[in-house]
């Protein structure tokens, strides 16, 4: 596999023993190649190079005085690489909310490698959705004949479609509204005006 | 790995204090605070809680994916562990979850709201859908536990159709905190609507990590005593 093809990694972690060991570990499985090696964020930004990275793996520890949503605004010239946290042990569930996902160092390479591509697989496909989020006409009306409380047999019947259509739909609009639960779409409707309380009497 | 874990001799003050959510974990180990400089140790046996079962908790509650090794798994005592969820079933419906719902209703109360009807009717049937799991639980399950733990034999029942049949209460909250972050109108500002909603976020981690409990540790158990 020539460089092009590989995932670009970059470790910025304080312990030498921890940054070398990982970038060998990483290295064995032909997907990913090691670029930069830095001991802290200082040295990210300073040190000149070809910083093009896919992946950024960081210890959180030398983060701490952030917050933790500001992780990402830490690499501005990176927005689509993943983050993924270095951990010795476990930390408290606010330290790793900024971070895409986890690399343990008990972890064998095997599981290292599963976890990283896990987290590419995870991030492509979320990231393919952002651009769809409005409802179509035809989402509307069916929506409105699920808040209402009808069966997919009977939406199939009143819209002339079938009922794999129906699921198909409802699929897509709880995809596009983050709402799942027939009560929640109910509620998603009046909140937005397309059915009123009385029609649901 | 058990690094940076909650570990027995360890002042019980310091979990909250790492954690202040492990005060929703106090009600169902019966526990006020009153913690002084006493070790965890210390606290369980005065309080007559099991030790192990206490740190798997309060360490669920508090790190992300942690998951307890099967030696920490075998000294979970199971009638132990049946108690806190009761327990705790107890706070939730007694405590918890009508708080959450009067916050809501607060929010119909103060006029901004013109569906509030619609979003009385979604809170009540949550209610009822939330008492239908638990008593499910209650009533059906733990019995059986028991019933396994007594030596009895069972032939009708096993812990794989709990599994399967254990109903998500997660969908409805996460709707309901969907709705109420992207719909309310402009007249229902940030200082009115804000507290409705972090207890609204507290209360769903909490019943996630009761879930996981249920689903990991619970059922992991049975299934031993089973066989």
């Amino acid at each position: 596999m020539s460089n092009l093809n590989k995932n670009r990694i970059a470790i910025i972690e304080p312990s030498p023993v921890i940054r070398i060991g990982i970038k060998k570990i990483l290295e064995e499985n032909a997907r990913f190649t090691v670029t930069g090696i830095y001991s802290d964020l200082q040295s990210f930004h300073d040190i000149k190079g070809d910083k093009n990275f896919d992946i950024i793996l960081l210890n959180p520890a030398i983060v701490n005085c952030y917050r933790p949503f500001a992780v990402r605004n830490l690499f501005p010239g990176h927005p689509d690489a993943i983050i993924a946290a270095i951990l010795y042990g476990y930390v408290d569930n606010e330290t790793l909310t900024g971070f895409d996902g986890v690399l343990s160092i008990y972890d064998d390479s095997e599981k290292m490698m599963k976890k990283l591509q896990q987290i590419t697989k995870t991030l492509v496909s979320s990231r393919d959705r952002v651009n769809d989020i409005d409802l179509s006409n035809r989402e509307k009306e069916i929506l409105i004949s699920i808040a209402k409380g009808l069966t997919n047999k009977e939406i199939a019947d009143k819209h002339f479609i079938s009922i794999h259509t129906v699921v198909s739909h409802r699929k897509n609009i709880s995809r596009k509204t983050g709402i799942k639960t027939v009560a929640g779409l109910t509620l998603y409707a009046t909140f937005n005006n397309l059915i009123s309380q009385e029609d649901l009497q | 790995m058990n690094h940076g874990l909650f570990y027995e001799k360890m002042k019980a003050a310091d979990l909250v204090l790492t954690n202040y959510r492990l005060l929703f974990v106090f009600p169902g180990f019966g526990l006020n605070l009153d913690l002084g400089e006493s070790t965890v140790k210390q606290i369980c046996e005065k309080k007559g809680i099991s030790t192990s079962l206490f740190l798997l908790v309060c360490n669920l509650y508090t790190f992300d994916g942690y998951s307890p090794d099967t030696n920490t798994l075998s000294q979970i005592p199971l009638t132990d562990l049946m108690r806190y969820l009761k327990n705790s079933h107890k706070d939730f419906l007694e405590n918890r979850l009508p708080k959450v719902i009067d916050r809501i209703l607060n929010l119909i109360d103060c006029g901004c709201l013109k569906n509030g009807e619609i979003l009385v009717k979604f809170c009540e049937k949550y209610k009822q859908e939330v008492i239908a799991h638990f008593g499910y639980e209650e009533q059906v399950v733990f019995p059986y536990i028991r019933s396994l733990l007594d030596g009895e034999k069972t032939t009708n029942y096993n812990i794989k159709e709990y599994e399967r049949n254990h109903s998500d209460l997660d969908d409805a909250l996460n709707d309901l905190k969907n709705i109420l972050i992207k719909y309310l109108p402009p007249e229902c500002t940030i200082e009115k609507c804000r507290d409705a909603l972090i207890d609204l976020f507290l209360f769903e981690f909490d019943l996630s990590k009761h879930t996981s409990l249920e689903e990991q540790i619970l059922i992991a158990l049975v299934e031993r005593i089973e066989k």
